[in-house]
């Protein structure tokens, strides 16, 4: 089974979601739009490299762009082998939740 | 909007320069910037410009652990690679390791060697405000430092310096026989002192209160050892010992003397119980051991300028018009152990040449350790310059490398210094036991020394490290990979100046240890002026007196066949003499000098085989030459500044001994009262029977057991009570020299430790020449070469630098053994010899070593060399 961390599977799920367009500033917006909280660009880095090593996205340069003075900007792009990681841990969180309604320490008394 | 970019703020992002590289770098400041620009436009710039600091310092922890986190991931594939390496290359990495660790292990047992020898006394409380207080005795002719002044010193510094806090008086007394009911022993440390001591010294008391343990006479403080001797589990205070037929009451115990003090002791009995001795308040004496400790923060050159002629007003009337001058001088207590000179000091004082002569001895070990392990490692250089390559081509940066290696061999000092330690710990019982110490790892558990052993293993991993660092991390890629890497062709490569510089350490060790060895064998051989072979010597100790029957206990011993005589003595050769002060009746007032006096009967001289230069030995028939003539010796005779040994015949000398007045009646020939490493002093000889402490049997070693079985048995017939002892002088006359056997020894086997290190290198080397040359071998043999040629080849150029490290380390052998002979009076001579056989020895021991390889290399089948690579 694999694992990944919290703040990998948030990140990776934006990734996901952003198609195409995942790079540092999108992929900052999208988490704060999923959790509502803005992470800083260095945990952002730190958790696409990792994961970048581990197989499940790619880093993907773009043609130079004009605003950076003629340098790409790198995308990421996440790979079959990140998708199947997602959805084995959709499995698991299910499996997990599985039979949980509602919480609250009344109902798990009994 | 692109045209016009508004700069975003200046330090935060020299901090993202300094923080990221590359790539990394321009992704975040990039993507920083877009929204930067992006917000600029709208929003107040002082608030973009917060929230760009805020990017930034906020991401500080992130980059920070990312960077953690990926250089652990190459630190782990480092390790790995090392550990591959290290099994993979199991002999040369065992070499390269045990090499190291040996060195250091060397290192260790001369680092606790030498801090013993330097903590003498400083484990006293406020030891830089105590001293001791020396004599120096000068008359026009003679100088002599004396450890021991008279009993007035100590109370006159307290009563007219208010520079002295607290004097206090100690003699160390000659060996008492202890008792205690069934308990009889003879014991070597026992003093008297005055209770003031325990205000200088820290001696903690386990029992008893140290305020007044001393203040009242026959009062005793014993070390815990004496008390667990004597009373086993109960508890001795107040009861009683009897110490040469005297009973003492038990006040104190105190902590059992460390070993590294000058002063040892086991039983302290109080200076009261002597205080009606004669001596007491004498100013000429010079028995008393005195030391003082300073109020704080006084000026120590002024007090001790006054200090230094505090005896004047008391004795200069009664010296001056002799010429003679007393001068008192301070020695801080920590220096006493090595830098006191003074006659008689109570325990025989370190050297610190020794000192010296160690710390370089092991600097010279770790030095051929590291030269070993940089040799090595830039050998094997070939092993790892496929992996050189391969890492240089996936991008790793010389920097990177660099790091690796010198990692590496960081990894393998530490490592080293882990064996080292458990190398030091099994061996230093057999240091002690070679020397006769009592050293112990112990001394090194203290933060401060472990840490600095750490910190100095890591600098030497580093200093070792840094040439193979740089060689490794210089390989070409492309050239590694093809294998077009040449290692070692150069002629003279820095490898051939290691393997030189350590051969010739190893040469410069064995000449050292060869000289010391020959010195030591030369004093045990050379003749002493009398015979010290066979002879039996009963010490009579714990106040045991033969005044009156001498000639009766001779006559005793005597009866047995195998007992060819006896004669009766205050000392013997060998043993500690005491000196007075002699002058020639008539001359007092112009010349007096200090001499050793010896006290023997007319049996002494034959007995000995001392040979007379003039006049006559002492004649049992003339009754006054009992305590009524003198002999000297041929020092004396010069001293004196008699031509002829028939001028002093008859001259009257006065002796400082109770100023006796005797003739001359005999001259002779220098003999060796003390050991050869001092001149032959002269010397003054009376029959003075009160003062006889041995007894010299002369014995033929025929049936020696049952001769030395009657001899028990007269001894319990004569002195019941008292436990037998015996020794035989040439054994014991040989101990004088044992300080510097002891450093003899422990140079051979550092010596033997060096050389062995330095052949673990060689033999890494040859076997890498071999391997590296494993081609060659072959087409040679293909063509015709025989094995003794190949083997010849191979050892060829190992030959040439050795024979190059014997040259050079010859002249330096030559000056450095020479300055040490120095230190004896009689020496043997250097010779060529010493150095031909060091340098053969050397020779042979690495051509040994080369062989091994060079033999399997050359008779190895030439198809299978040939098909290598």
């Amino acid at each position: 089974m694999i694992m990944l961390s919290r703040a990998e599977e948030i990140i990776l799920l934006a990734v996901f979601k952003l198609g195409g367009n995942a790079y540092g500033v999108t992929v900052r917006e999208q988490v704060y739009k999923d959790i509502g909280r803005n992470w800083s660009f260095g945990v952002i880095y730190k958790t696409l490299k990792k994961m970048k090593a581990k197989g499940y996205v790619k880093k993907i340069s773009s043609d130079p762009i004009a605003e950076r003075g003629g340098r790409s900007r790198y995308y990421y792009e996440i790979t079959p082998k990140g998708v199947s990681v997602l959805e084995e841990i959709r499995t698991i969180q299910s499996s997990i939740w599985d039979g949980i309604q509602k919480l609250s320490l009344k109902e798990k008394v009994e | 909007m692109a045209m016009n970019k508004e700069r975003p703020p200046l330090i935060p992002c020299i901090l993202l320069k300094l923080l990221l590289r590359g790539e990394a770098y321009y992704e975040f400041s990039d993507d920083l910037d877009e929204i930067y620009q992006h917000r600029i436009s709208c929003d107040p710039k002082w608030q973009v410009k917060a929230w760009y600091w805020f990017r930034v310092l906020e991401s500080i922890p992130g980059i920070i652990l990312d960077k953690i986190f990926w250089r652990v991931v190459m630190l782990k594939n480092y390790f790995k690679i090392a550990i591959r390496n290290f099994l993979r290359h199991k002999g040369y990495s065992f070499i390269n390791m045990a090499g190291f660790a040996i060195g250091m292990a060397c290192c260790l047992l001369i680092l606790v060697y030498v801090r013993h020898e330097l903590s003498y006394d400083k484990y006293h409380k406020e030891v830089e405000r105590i001293y001791r207080i020396v004599q120096d005795i000068r008359s026009q002719t003679s100088s002599r430092n004396f450890a021991y002044v008279s009993p007035m010193v100590a109370p006159t510094l307290k009563a007219e310096y208010p520079q002295v806090e607290t004097a206090a008086r100690a003699i160390p007394a000659s060996s008492r026989l202890v008792k205690q009911e069934m308990a009889v022993f003879y014991e070597d440390r026992f003093m008297y002192a005055d209770q003031e001591l325990f205000n200088i010294f820290t001696i903690p008391f386990i029992k008893g209160n140290r305020q007044e343990a001393l203040t009242r006479p026959r009062t005793l403080v014993i070390s815990q050892k004496m008390a667990h001797k004597y009373f086993g589990h109960e508890n001795p205070l107040g009861k009683t010992l009897t110490i040469n037929e005297r009973e003492y009451e038990i006040t104190g115990v105190v902590a059992n003397s460390p070993e590294n003090t000058h002063l040892k002791y086991d039983l302290i009995a109080s200076m009261e119980t002597i205080a009606d001795w004669s001596e007491m308040s004498n100013w000429y004496s010079t028995m008393f051991l005195t030391y003082l400790k300073v109020k704080p923060n006084i000026n120590i050159e002024e007090f001790s300028r006054k200090a230094s002629r505090l005896a004047d007003k008391y004795v200069e009337e009664r010296l001056s018009d002799r010429g003679v001058t007393y001068n008192y001088i301070l020695q801080p207590l920590s220096s006493i152990h090595l830098h006191s000179h003074t006659s008689y000091e109570f325990e025989p004082p370190g050297n610190p040449i020794y000192v010296y002569i160690f710390s370089f001895v092991g600097l010279f070990i770790l030095l051929i350790a590291s030269l070993n392990f940089m040799n090595l490692s830039t050998a094997r250089s070939v092993n790892r310059a496929k992996e050189v390559g391969m890492r240089k081509l996936v991008g790793a940066q010389r920097r990177q490398l660099i790091g690796q290696f010198l990692g590496e061999s960081l990894i393998m000092a530490v490592l080293s210094l882990g064996l080292a330690i458990v190398i030091a710990k099994f061996t230093i019982p057999l240091i002690n036991y070679l020397i006769g110490t009592t050293l112990s790892l112990n001394a090194l558990l203290n933060s401060m020394v472990l840490v600095s052993l750490i910190a100095g293993s890591i600098l030497m991993g580093l200093a070792a490290g840094i040439y193979p660092a740089f060689v490794l991390s210089a390989f070409k890629p492309v050239a590694t990979i093809k294998g077009m890497l040449s290692v070692g062709s150069r002629s003279f490569s820095m490898r051939t100046v290691l393997v030189i510089v350590q051969f010739t350490i190893s040469v410069f060790l064995i000449i050292g240890t060869l000289i010391m060895y020959k010195q030591f064998h030369f004093m045990k051989n050379q003749y002493l002026g009398f015979e010290k072979e066979q002879k039996l010597i009963l010490p009579l100790r714990g106040g045991i007196s033969i005044q009156d029957n001498y000639e009766e206990v001779k006559d005793l011993f005597s009866k047995h066949p195998s007992i060819s005589g006896a004669t009766a003595s205050s000392g013997v050769p060998g043993r500690p003499t005491a000196s007075y002060s002699i002058s020639l009746v008539g001359e007092e007032d112009q010349k007096i000098q200090d001499m050793f006096h010896m006290y023997f009967d007319h049996d002494f001289i034959p007995r000995y085989g001392i040979e007379m230069l003039a006049g006559r030995n002492f004649q049992k028939e003339m009754s006054t030459d009992t305590a009524g003539a003198f002999l000297i010796n041929e020092a004396a005779l010069k001293a004196f500044g008699w031509k002829n040994p028939e001028d002093s015949l008859g001259k009257r000398l006065r002796s400082g001994h109770g100023g006796r007045v005797n003739p001359v009646i005999g001259v002779t020939k220098n003999f060796h009262y003390r050991g050869l490493q001092t001149e032959v002093e002269p010397l003054i000889m009376e029959i003075l029977p009160r003062t006889f402490r041995c007894i010299t049997l002369s014995l033929n070693t025929f049936n020696l057991k049952e001769t030395m079985a009657y001899v028990e048995s007269q001894w319990k017939f004569l002195f019941p009570g008292y436990p037998y002892e015996s020794f035989f002088l040439d054994a014991d006359f040989d101990r004088q020299y044992r300080a510097d056997e002891q450093v003899g020894r422990i140079f051979g086997l550092f010596t033997s430790l060096g050389l062995f290190i330095a052949c673990l290198g060689l033999l890494g080397l040859a076997s890498f020449t071999a391997e590296s040359r494993t081609k060659e071998i072959g087409i040679r043999k293909v063509l015709g070469a025989s094995v003794g040629e190949i083997v010849l080849m191979l050892s060829k150029q190992f030959t040439r630098w050795v024979l190059l490290s014997n040259l050079i380390a010859w002249p330096i052998a030559y000056y450095f053994m020479n300055s040490w002979l120095k230190n004896f009076a009689y020496r043997t001579n250097v010779g060529i010899m010493i150095f031909v056989l060091s340098g053969f020895l050397v020779l042979v021991v690495a051509l040994i070593t080369v062989s091994f390889q060079s033999i399997r290399a050359a008779s190895s089948d030439p198809t299978d060399s040939l098909r290598y690579e």
